[in-house]
């Protein structure tokens, strides 16, 4: 009882004594719990939180969606016979890809939307409303629309708000009459799905591809290339462009991937705070034992044993990383609510858990255990000082090793010098404290790269899709001359560059059940966005450039053959490139026109990319293409009725009705004369020449910004986080140091020694632990950011050297400064108090 | 006629202890001359240690000026007072206070190297000074701790001069040794006075105080006298010492 007592007493003395110490170390065990506790309940409970939410919505859990155009009742019964799935609903919808939106601000937003009516959806799911106007009000509208909570979330869309689409150049204004819960269909990624009136959806449906549907539950192990196999066997049609699959399975990964992501990196944050903790526990036990060494022999000539004395320390360790486990325990549980908003907002959902009170608490108890543990190990040390050497302050003191950097040889400046002697003195420390900076270095040249990269704005991922993102893509009639269209397009003012190429179609590629977007140039050299990491671009007919993701997942390198399979052919083609890319699920296939026209014999040029001098409005480049060709044909679909005198309006409806055949019906060649009295008014498809005109900008814009911003927040706060921690850890060393060698301290100055002086010979002394840390966290931050890019978007994305080294050097400049303020305390070690000892 | 190095006037020290106010240096007005050594003695708590701390400029006044020849130091900051001390103290300790980690040359040379630049010349001085006080070669890079108290004290003292400082301040430098360490120590503190050092020590002891010139006696924070002597030689140690001591004994000490 006596002994406890003892043991609480030293703790408590220890505790009081070295209160700035004793708060880092309750910090950084605050932050390791929250951190770790949140990161590890979030990634345990991500799945379970999707699964409650889509369960919610009663939603099925696979669509096979077919162009209208292509649909046969044929595919139905394959599911049915082949695939024994009887339990389906089919229905239509529409699917309307990068469609401007209007956002509450008033900017232009680019989605990707799948519009079907209320019966259609309740077919589909329980089409539950979270919010909504009054019924009265909702039967008011011209226009309702249901949006989902995705869209709700990420558009700020409320009830009774003005919700407008953008379509050929048109608004199509609607107002948000609810907000409800969706299962499939609620990311930016496959499209938001909204519900409109039986009486829109016909309007809408003479302007936007419909689909037809089939949805069915259990799709788990459905298998979605050996179904498109079958479908396209049995109907002899190529169906890989008129077929889209969407599931639970893919819903979940687009949903809650970046949420995964975000919670890994924070665990890695917190395993970094942790080991600088227990770094800085025993580097604190080191110094308190060498500190009271005299303390610890008097007690054990008194009878007490190195066990009860190493206790005292480990029970203020238990109380300092208890206290902190404790503060971050209830911070992550009060965190909760903050956390399932961010989820929300990142899945789109509206999330309530309960805070996971168990899981937080065995997380805090694991950490108190660990620290507990190796605070045990370090403390057994005081085993190795039995009464005389303990009060002979330890065999240490008694020194008899090499004398490292003698002062006879001494450099222009002594504190120089005196700071490296301390520096090899002090050499285990060092080390201990440099592989924290190493593990807290490395994380922030990982988030200060990526803040920097994000900080560009969606135009850095943009940068790295591997296609070309033009300002404006012109779809062409059949007949028309892509490559002169193109030449004419050069000479328009403002225009940088016009890139002939071919509407993406997809390619399979032996071996693989991926399918493939055909990328094809006729010189790659002239595109902007598309880099190689290895190799050439393919120029010949039997050359082909892969995507880094197929290269890696297939075990394909430049030199090797790849069997392309399309149309009914199959052509070998060498592998000559290598492109990082991070579009169309990574699986580019890029091919000059050459190669192309052997695998699709009968595919011709039909799209002029668009790239436009800088402060050329896109509007502007538009209006004068049409004032010279005309509208497009999809504008001119989809453009309101006509004005003007008879004639004028019949031209315009006849037009009308060609541009819904050409766009909707595939319809290449259209005559038409009317006769009105005596008059014929007569005209011909030719006159058009534009299919379709339109920007992926904006889409990539509104998909990628919030990811890219999510990304920016989280590696400015890391970056933020781990300088607290590195500055967490130069504050305990300072201030431990200061103390232990306080002794010294007052020698020094009864020299002559200023206590900038001895600041800045602590501060020094730390530099070639903080300099060698420095570089090695730039070279490991630099390799973990590539791995980073390269395993989770296939694009050997590398972190800027300018930015590491200016990060590294900022990380030195700073270590430098916090230590030097941290021995602060050095003005406080009085000659005069050394005197009196 | 000698200058005078050293004058504090009205310097007054105080410490707060338990919220009392306990006055150790009672408007003092003092004056060191060159050339020479002065012993500050007196009953425990009498003010010598504070007094010594005060005239180096190791510790503030309460109250008072400190004038180091023109230059009044009691204001300085601590930092302006460790660069004052750089040229023109030099500092031994009871406990001698050698940096553990450093060897014996090491020690002296931190002292020099604050003050100048690293040379042949400054190494050879401080192995010479070494020699000098009687710590062979060998010595020169063992450890503080791997000597005696005696030679760690003339490391001490070696790292206390090689500055060449206006004044060496003592504080009971022999306090920690035996008797034949001891003297050894006195002799070289009467070498380097000889060699015109000025020097100031706080000492209780007798033996040590025969060595000095000037004996400044301290009561109750004041000089309460103060007694004259020649410069110290072996031979009239007796008659020194009888006059030394009935100097004390009317000071009650």
């Amino acid at each position: 009882m006596v002994i406890g007592m003892k043991i609480v007493r030293l703790s408590l003395f220890n505790l009081r004594k070295n209160k700035r110490e004793a708060a880092a170390i309750v910090f950084l065990t605050m932050i390791t719990v929250f951190l770790l506790g949140t990161a590890l309940t979030t990634i345990l409970g991500m799945g379970k939180v999707f699964d409650e939410c889509f369960s919610a919505t009663g939603s099925c859990g696979y669509y096979v969606e077919f162009r209208e155009s292509a649909y046969r009742s044929l595919y139905r019964d394959i599911l049915e016979e082949d695939f024994g799935i009887k339990d389906n609903e089919k229905f239509n919808m529409l699917f309307a890809l990068n469609i401007n939106t209007l956002s509450k601000d008033g900017d232009k937003v680019a989605y990707h939307y799948i519009i079907l009516t209320e019966e259609s959806e309740h077919k589909i799911e329980d089409f539950v409303i979270t919010d909504s106007m009054q019924e009265d009000r909702i039967s008011g509208l011209a226009h309702p629309v249901w949006i989902p909570s995705g869209v709700a979330i990420s558009g700020g869309y409320e009830p009774g708000d003005a919700f407008t689409l953008i379509i050929g150049g048109r608004d199509y204004p609607f107002m948000v009459a609810g907000v409800y819960e969706s299962g499939l269909s609620n990311n930016s990624g496959y499209g938001y799905k909204i519900v409109v009136s039986e009486r829109d959806y016909e309007l809408l449906r003479g302007i936007i591809d419909e689909y037809v549907c089939l949805a069915f539950d259990g799709g788990e192990g459905f298998d979605e290339v050996q179904y498109t196999e079958l479908c396209e066997e049995r109907s002899s049609e190529n169906l890989k462009s008129d077929m889209r699959f969407e599931s639970k399975r893919t819903e979940e990964i687009n949903e809650t991937g970046f949420c995964q992501l975000f919670m890994w990196l924070a665990m890695i944050m917190a395993c970094i705070t942790m080991a600088a903790s227990i770094f800085l526990i025993r580097h604190k036990i080191s110094n308190d034992i060498e500190d009271q060494m005299q303390q610890i022999g008097v007690l054990e000539a008194l009878g007490y044993r190195s066990k009860e004395i190493s206790l005292s320390y480990i029970l203020e360790y238990v109380l300092t990383a208890g206290t902190g486990a404790i503060l971050g325990g209830v911070s992550a549980c009060i965190f909760s609510p903050v956390m399932d908003s961010f989820l929300g907002g990142l899945m789109g959902r509206t999330i309530h858990r309960d805070p996971e009170w168990l899981k937080i608490l065995l997380t805090a108890a694991a950490v108190v255990a660990v620290t507990t543990l190796f605070a045990l190990l370090k403390a057994g040390q005081i085993r190795k000082y039995p009464p005389v050497i303990a009060f002979r302050k330890g065999i240490r003191t008694h020194h008899f090793g090499k004398n490292i950097l003698p002062l006879t040889k001494a450099g222009k400046n002594i504190n120089v010098t005196l700071a490296f002697k301390s520096f090899f003195r002090n050499i285990k420390t060092n080390i201990g404290a440099g592989l924290c900076i190493v593990l807290a270095g490395t994380a922030l040249m990982f988030s200060t790269g990526g803040f920097v990269f994000f900080s560009r704005g969606a135009g850095a991922i943009v940068s790295l899709m591997g296609m070309e993102i033009a300002d404006e893509r012109i779809v062409l009639l059949d007949g028309v001359d892509a490559y002169a269209f193109a030449d004419e397009i050069r000479n328009f003012p403002g225009v940088r560059k016009a890139l002939v190429t071919y509407e993406e179609e997809d390619l399979t590629v032996e071996g693989s059940k991926v399918s493939n977007s055909v990328i094809v140039y006729d010189d790659f050299s002239e595109t902007e966005n598309i880099f190689l990491s290895e190799g050439k671009f393919p120029q010949e007919d039997n050359e082909v450039a892969i995507s880094l993701m197929r290269s890696m997942d297939s075990d394909l390198h430049v030199g090797d053959s790849l069997t392309i399979e399309g149309n009914g052919t199959r052509k070998s083609l060498v592998i000559t490139g290598i492109i990082p890319e991070m579009s169309n699920g990574q699986h580019n296939i890029y091919m000059s026109e050459k190669a192309y026209l052997r695998c699709v014999p009968n595919a011709r040029p039909d799209t002029v990319e668009v790239f436009l001098e800088k402060g050329v409005e896109r509007s502007e480049f538009e209006k004068k293409v049409t004032e010279k060709y005309g509208a497009s044909a999809k504008d001119m679909a989809e453009s309101a009725g006509a004005s003007g005198d008879l004639e004028q309006r019949i031209r315009s409806v006849a037009d009308e009705q060609m541009a819904t055949l050409i766009t909707h019906y595939g319809v290449t060649d259209i005559d038409y004369s009317i006769v009105i009295g005596d008059r014929v008014i007569s005209g011909r498809s030719s006159s058009f020449v534009i299919r379709e005109m339109s920007s992926y900008q904006n889409l990539f814009k509104t998909q990628i910004e919030p990811i890219a911003n999510m990304f920016l927040l989280f590696c400015g706060g890391g970056a933020v986080f781990v300088t607290i921690v590195v500055a967490a850890i130069l504050v305990i060393i300072a201030a431990s140091n200061v103390r232990r060698q306080r002794k010294e301290l007052g020698i020094m100055k009864s020299m002559g020694y200023s206590s900038a002086d001895l600041m800045k010979q602590l501060a020094i002394s730390m530099l070639p632990a903080t300099v060698t840390a420095s570089v090695i966290a730039a070279v490991f931050g630099a390799m973990i950011y590539k791995v980073f890019w390269l395993m989770l978007f296939g694009i050997p994305n590398e972190a800027d050297t300018a930015v590491l080294v200016i990060t590294g050097v900022a990380l030195v400049i700073f270590c430098y400064i916090v230590t030097y303020l941290s021995a602060g305390k050095i003005r406080q070690v009085s000659v005069t108090e050394l005197m009196t000892e | 006629m000698a200058f005078s190095i050293l004058k504090t006037e009205k310097l007054c020290k105080s410490f707060s202890n338990g919220g009392l106010q306990q006055h150790v240096i009672k408007n003092m007005d003092l004056e060191i001359l060159e050339g020479d050594f002065t012993i500050i003695m007196g009953a425990s708590g009498s003010g010598k240690s504070t007094l010594l701390y005060a005239l180096s400029g190791m510790d503030k006044p309460t109250m008072g000026k400190v004038f180091f020849g023109n230059k009044e130091i009691q204001d300085l900051t601590n930092d302006e007072l460790a660069v004052f001390r750089r040229g023109n103290c030099g500092f031994v300790f009871q406990s001698i206070y050698l940096l553990e980690n450093q060897t014996i040359l090491d020690n002296v040379l931190t002292g020099a190297l604050i003050v100048q630049k690293n040379s042949p010349e400054l190494v050879k001085k401080a192995q010479d000074l070494l020699k000098k006080v009687g710590l062979s070669e060998e010595m020169w890079n063992k450890y503080p701790n791997q000597l005696s108290g005696g030679e760690a004290q003339r490391a001490g003292i070696v790292r206390a001069v090689i500055n060449d400082p206006k004044i060496l301040f003592a504080d009971e430098p022999t306090g920690q040794l035996n008797s034949a360490s001891g003297k050894d120590v006195l002799d070289i503190f009467t070498e380097i006075h000889k060699n015109g050092q000025s020097i100031v020590m706080v000492t209780h002891d007798l033996k040590t105080a025969l060595r000095g010139t000037r004996v400044l006696f301290l009561r109750d924070g004041s000089v309460a006298g103060e007694y004259r002597m020649k410069n110290y030689e072996e031979d009239d140690s007796k008659a020194r010492r009888s006059g030394l001591q009935n100097f004390l004994d009317e000071m009650g000490w």
